[in-house]
C-alpha cells in the first residue's frame, strides 16, 4: 500500500493545479487550485505524522529514470521531519494564497500560480524523501524552476524579471555544486544511492574535503548562507507574498536539509574543521543578516535579510554539532543538531507568519515601504497581533518558539564548553548568538513600532483594513503555534532528540534546564494579568482622560514628526558603519542664498555583492563582448567554422 | 507535615517577592541620597521614592489618543516580567521561588524591553522613538558581555541556574581571585548600562534630547508610570543582588534570620556604591556607549580566559 502513496500525493497536488488552468472564473480557479493543493498538503501532513510514528525508515522503490541506477524514496526520521515541515507550511500557505492571489485576478496573471505552487511543494517533498542522487537532483531542479517561475509571476515589472534572473543564475550555480559533490561520492563509492554512499568508506581525505566544499557551495546558495546569499534579498521581495513565505519558510530549509544529510549521514566521520567552518559562516551570516535587516525600509526585503540571519543561527547549531561530534562530545552534538533543526522549524513557522503579515499589509496599504506605514494596529488588529507574536518569536523572546530553539542551541554550546578543546569558539558562538538576538530585538521593535503603532504616515496606511478570513486564519494559526511551541518545546525537541540519537546511542541526553517554559509562562501570565487587573481597577477609581501626545508644549504635532524607521536604526548604523557602508546622496535646491528643498537618500549596498560578485560579473560581460566577435552573423563564416572543426578533428583523432 | 512545609515554602516565596518590591525603591533612594551627599547637597529623604510611588498610584492618567492596546499592556508587562525575573534572583538564600537557567533569565529580560520600547513608539511622539531606539541599541550591544559574564559565573558556581551559580561561587578571599573581581566588575558596568545610570544614561537630566530611558516613558503617567518606576527599582535590585552575591557569596548560606538583614545591607551598600560611581563620573556621549560596552565584553572575556588558563 505505501508504494502507491507517492503517486496518490503527486496526483493530489498536480490535478488541482492543472484543473485550475482550465477554469475560466479566476475566483473558482484560485479556490480549486490552491484549495486542492492545501488539501493535498494536509493529507501529506497526516500521512507523514502517522507514518513517522509507526515506523521509519520507509523504502519505496521508484521506476528507474536511467537503466544503470535504481531509484527509490528513502524516508528516515530526518526526511520525515522536513516532510512534515513542507506539508504544514504548504497547507497554511495554500489557504492564504486563496485570498491573497486575488491581486492577480486581473488579466488572469495568476493563472499558472496554483500549478506552480503545488509543483513547488511536491518537489520539495520529493527532495527530502529522495533516496538516491538522481531522484534528488530531479526534485531539486523541479523545485528551482517552479520557484523561479513563481518569482517572475509579476513579469511586467522590471524588478521581478531582474530578481528572477539573479535567482535563476544563483540556483543553477548551486545545482552545479551539488552535482559535483555527488559525483565525487559516486566516483569513489561506485553507488548512486545515499545508503551506498554511507556504507562505503572513503579512504582519501581530499575527496571528502572536495565533496564537502562543493556541497557547501550548492546547498549554501539555496539556504542563503553568507557569502552565497545575494539572490535572497532580490527574489523574496519580488515574489508574491505566499511565494515569499514558502521560499523563506521552507525552500531555503532544503539547503539546510542538504547540509545535514551530507555532513551527518553521507560523509563518513567529517573532520572537526568542517564544523568550525560552518559555525563561523553561521555567525557571519547571522550578524550580517540582522545588521542589513535593521537598515532596510522595504518590509519584505527586511524579512529576507532576517532569513539570512536565522539560517545563520541554524548553521551555528549544525556546525557546532559537527564540531562536537568530531571532538568526542556526542551528547552535546546531539542536542546541538536537534537545536539547529528545531530552529529551522521555528524559523519556518514565524517567518511564514511574518511574510503573510507583510502580504496582508501590502494588500491593505499597497506599499512595502515602512516609512509610509504606521498605526496599522487600528485598522488591522488581527494582523497586528499575529505580526507582533511573530516578531516576539523571531526576536527570541520567551515564551515563544524562537527562544525555545535558540535555547536548545545555547544549552548544547554550554554543555560542550565544559570539556576542554575549542572552548574559545564555543564561547564566541554564545556571545555572537547573544549579539544577534539583541540586534533582532532592535530590528523587530523597529518594524512593529513603525508599521503597526503610532500614527499613519500616509493616507493609504490609514485606510488599510484586515484582509479576508482565508488570509487571517493561517496567520492566527501560526501565531498560536509560535506560542504553543514556546510553551511546550518538548513537542518538537523530543522527536528531534530521537532523530539525532544516532550521534550518541548510549549517552544520556543533556539534562532538562531549570525553569520549565510552561512554569515561566504561567508565572508571566499570572503576573501580567494581575497587574492589568490592578491597573484597570485603579484607573476606574482615579480616572482616565484621553489627550494628545505630549509635543513639548506645541499643539500641532503631525504624523511626519514621528520617529522614522531610519532614525530608529541610526544608533546601530552609527556603531556598525564600517560593515554597513551607508551611501548617502544629497540634493539641495537653492533660491539665491535660501535653501528651499533638501533631498537626501541613503542606500546600503551589499559589500559582498559589490566587492565580490559585481567584479566577476563585469569580467564575464567583457569576455562575452570579446566572444561576440566570433559570431558576426555571416553564414559562410559559420560554415567555415564547421569545416575547420571537422578538419581539426580529422587531424587529431584520425 | 507536608502541608506545613508547603506553607513555609509559600511564605518564603512571598517574603522573597515582597522584599524585592520593597528594596527596589529603597535602592533608588539610597543611590540618590549618596549622590546628593557626595555633591554636597541635602537631597531628598531616602524614602522619597516610596512617597512618589504612592502619589502616582493615586493619580489618574492622560492617555494619548494615538496609543493602542500595546501601550496599555506595556506597564503591566514591564513590571510583571521584572517580578518573574526577581523570583529567579537569589537575595538571601540559594532557594528561590522560581529557579531559572541563566540563558532563559537573560532572554526574559528582552520581554519587558520589547514592550517598553514599543510603548515608546506607540504614542507617535518623537521623544518616545528616540528613547526606544537608544534603549534597544544599548541593550543589544550589552548582550555579549552579559552572556559571557553569566557564563563565567556559571563556571565559577558550577551550576546553570542563576540562583545556583551565584550561591555556588566558592566563598572567601575574593580579592585574591582575579576572575571573581573581573566578573563582578563587568557585572557592575552592565548594571550601570542596563539600568539607565550614569555614564550611559542620566535619570536626572532635564533635557529630553539627551535621555534614553526617561524619554521613552515621557507619555506614561499615573499608575503606568508608577509600575514602570517600580519595575526599574526591582531591576536595579536584581542587578545589585547579583553583583553583591558574587562578591559576598557567604551571606547566601547564613541562617535565614541573619541572611535577610545581610541581604538588605548588601543591597543598600551596592546602592551607595552606585551613587558614588555616578557622582564621580560625567555622562558619556551616546556614540561612546559602544566602546563602554565593548570594554565590558573584553573584561568578561578576560575573566573567562583567566578561569580556563588557571
Amino acid at each position: 500500500m505505501p508504494s502507491a502513496l507517492p503517486y496518490v500525493l503527486a496526483a493530489a497536488f498536480l490535478a488541482p493545479g492543472i484543473l485550475a488552468l482550465l477554469i475560466r472564473d479566476p475566483r473558482r480557479s484560485r479556490l480549486v487550485g490552491f484549495g486542492g493543493g492545501g488539501a493535498a498538503a494536509f493529507l501529506g501532513l497526516v500521512v507523514t505524522l502517522v507514518g513517522a510514528m509507526r515506523e521509519v525508515p520507509v523504502r519505496i522503490p521508484l521506476p528507474a529514470p536511467v537503466p544503470w541506477a535504481a531509484s527509490e524514496l528513502y524516508i528516515d526520521g530526518l526526511s520525515a521531519f522536513f516532510l512534515a515541515l513542507v506539508f504544514f507550511v504548504g497547507f497554511l500557505v495554500s489557504v492564504y494564497a486563496v485570498g491573497y492571489m486575488k491581486e492577480f485576478d486581473e488579466h488572469r496573471r495568476g493563472l499558472a500560480a496554483p500549478l506552480l505552487l503545488n509543483l513547488l511543494l511536491l518537489s520539495m517533498a520529493f527532495v527530502v524523501s529522495a533516496g538516491d542522487m538522481l531522484s534528488f537532483l530531479l526534485g531539486w531542479e523541479a523545485m528551482s524552476l517552479a520557484s523561479y517561475f513563481l518569482v517572475v509571476l509579476d513579469h511586467e515589472k522590471r524588478e521581478a524579471r531582474q530578481a528572477g534572473l539573479i535567482y535563476l543564475i544563483a540556483t543553477h550555480i548551486g545545482t552545479g555544486g551539488i552535482l559535483l559533490a555527488f559525483l565525487f561520492l559516486v566516483r569513489t563509492t561506485g553507488s548512486f544511492s545515499f545508503n551506498g554512499f554511507a556504507t562505503v568508506p572513503i579512504a582519501d581525505p581530499s575527496i571528502v574535503v572536495a565533496a564537502f566544499g562543493f556541497a557547501l557551495l550548492g546547498f549554501g546558495t539555496k539556504a542563503g548562507i553568507f557569502p552565497f546569499h545575494i539572490w535572497l534579498p532580490y527574489a523574496h521581495p519580488e515574489a508574491p507574498s505566499p511565494v515569499s513565505a514558502v521560499m523563506s519558510g521552507v525552500m531555503i530549509k532544503m539547503g539546510i536539509y542538504g547540509i545535514v544529510r551530507f555532513l551527518f549521514y553521507l560523509l563518513p566521520a567529517p573532520p572537526a574543521f568542517f564544523g568550525s567552518i560552518l559555525l563561523a559562516l553561521g555567525l557571519i551570516s547571522g550578524l550580517f543578516g540582522v545588521l542589513y535587516a535593521i537598515v532596510q525600509h522595504d518590509l519584505k526585503r527586511l524579512l529576507a535579510f532576517s532569513s539570512i540571519e536565522n539560517v545563520g543561527i541554524v548553521l551555528i547549531g549544525i556546525g557546532a554539532a559537527s564540531l562536537c561530534r568530531a571532538t568526542g562530545r556526542p551528547d552535546a552534538a546531539r542536542l546541538l543538531l536537534a537545536g539547529g533543526l528545531f530552529h529551522a522549524l521555528s524559523h519556518a513557522v514565524f517567518k511564514t507568519l511574518l511574510f503573510m503579515g507583510a502580504g496582508a499589509v501590502i494588500h491593505g496599504a499597497h506599499t512595502r515601504n515602512i516609512e509610509k506605514l504606521g498605526g496599522l494596529m487600528r485598522g488591522m488588529p488581527l494582523t497586528g497581533i499575529a505580526f507582533l507574536a511573530g516578531s516576539l518569536a523571531i526576536s527570541a523572546v520567551p515564551p515563544f518558539n524562537g527562544f525555545a530553539s535558540e535555547f536548545a542551541i545555547y544549552r548544547g554550546l554550554w554543555a560542550a564548553s565544559w570539556s576542554a578543546g575549542s572552548r574559545g569558539i564555543l564561547l564566541a558562538a554564545m556571545a555572537g548568538l547573544a549579539l544577534i538576538g539583541g540586534l533582532a530585538v532592535v530590528c523587530f521593535v523597529k518594524v512593529v513600532g513603525t508599521v503597526f503603532l503610532g500614527n499613519a504616515r500616509s493616507a493609504q496606511a490609514s485606510a488599510a483594513r484586515d484582509p479576508s478570513l482565508a488570509m487571517e486564519f493561517p496567520m492566527v494559526a501560526l501565531a498560536l503555534v509560535c506560542l504553543g511551541l514556546g510553551v511546550f518545546p518538548s513537542l518538537v525537541l523530543d522527536p528531534l532528540m530521537s532523530i539525532t540519537s544516532f550521534l550518541s546511542p548510549a549517552g544520556a541526553a543533556v539534562p532538562a534546564p531549570a525553569g520549565k517554559p510552561f512554569t515561566v509562562a504561567i508565572a508571566l501570565v499570572i503576573a501580567i494579568a494581575g497587574l492589568s487587573l490592578l491597573r484597570a481597577v485603579l484607573l476606574r477609581r482615579n480616572g482616565l482622560r484621553a489627550g494628545g501626545t505630549w509635543g513639548c508644549g506645541f499643539p500641532y504635532a503631525t504624523p511626519r514628526m514621528q520617529y522614522t524607521a531610519s532614525s530608529f536604526a541610526d544608533p546601530i548604523l552609527h556603531v556598525f558603519q564600517g560593515i554597513l557602508r551607508p551611501h548617502t546622496t544629497r540634493k539641495e535646491r537653492l533660491s539665491g542664498r535660501f535653501l528651499l528643498e533638501v533631498e537626501q537618500d541613503t542606500h546600503f549596498h551589499d559589500i559582498i555583492e559589490n566587492g565580490l560578485y559585481l567584479p566577476v560579473y563585469r569580467l564575464f560581460v567583457q569576455a562575452a563582448f570579446q566572444a561576440r566577435r566570433l559570431h558576426p552573423g555571416y553564414i559562410h563564416l559559420y560554415l567555415g567554422y564547421i569545416l575547420g572543426t571537422v578538419v581539426l578533428l580529422l587531424v587529431f583523432f584520425h | 507535615m507536608d502541608r506545613y512545609i508547603k506553607g513555609i515554602v509559600f511564605m518564603m516565596a512571598a517574603a522573597h517577592m515582597a522584599l524585592f518590591v520593597l528594596l527596589g525603591p529603597l535602592l533608588v533612594g539610597v543611590v540618590r541620597k549618596t549622590k546628593a551627599f557626595l555633591s554636597c547637597r541635602q537631597g531628598a529623604p531616602v524614602f522619597q521614592p516610596y512617597l512618589d510611588l504612592r502619589k502616582l498610584f493615586r493619580r489618574g492618567i492622560v492617555r494619548s489618543t494615538t496609543a493602542s492596546w500595546v501601550f496599555d499592556l506595556s506597564a503591566p508587562v514591564v513590571l510583571g516580567a521584572s517580578l518573574v525575573l526577581a523570583a529567579a534572583t537569589p537575595l538571601w538564600s540559594r532557594d528561590v521561588p522560581l529557579p531559572m537557567h541563566f540563558i532563559l533569565f537573560l532572554y526574559l529580560m528582552a520581554l519587558p524591553r520589547f514592550f517598553q520600547t514599543l510603548a515608546g513608539l506607540d504614542t507617535g511622539s518623537a521623544f518616545g522613538g528616540l528613547g526606544s531606539s537608544r534603549e534597544v541599541a544599548v541593550s543589544a550591544m550589552a548582550e555579549p558581555a552579559l552572556i559571557l559574564s553569566f557564563c563565567g559565573l556559571a563556571y565559577l558556581g558550577g551550576a546553570d541556574t542563576v540562583s545556583g551559580m551565584v550561591a555556588g561561587v566558592p566563598p572567601g578571599r575574593v580579592l585574591w581571585r582575579p576572575e571573581v573581581i573581573l566578573l563582578a566588575g563587568t557585572l557592575f558596568l552592565l548594571l550601570l548600562a542596563e539600568n539607565a545610570r550614569i555614564p550611559v544614561d542620566d535619570p536626572a537630566t532635564h533635557l529630553e534630547l539627551t535621555m534614553i530611558h526617561e524619554a521613552m516613558v515621557l507619555d506614561h503617567a499615573g499608575v503606568d508610570l508608577a509600575m514602570i518606576q517600580l519595575a526599574s527599582g526591582v531591576r536595579l535590585a536584581i542587578f545589585s543582588a547579583l553583583v553583591s552575591g558574587t562578591v559576598f557569596p557567604e551571606a547566601l548560606s547564613l541562617p535565614t534570620f541573619l541572611a535577610i538583614p545581610a541581604a538588605v545591607v548588601k543591597v543598600v551598600l551596592s546602592g551607595a556604591l552606585i551613587g558614588a560611581a555616578e557622582a564621580g563620573m560625567a555622562r558619556m556621549k551616546i556614540s561612546r556607549i559602544a566602546s563602554y560596552l565593548l570594554i565590558a565584553t573584553v573584561l568578561a572575556a578576560i575573566a573567562l580566559a583567566v578561569r580556563h588558563a588557571g
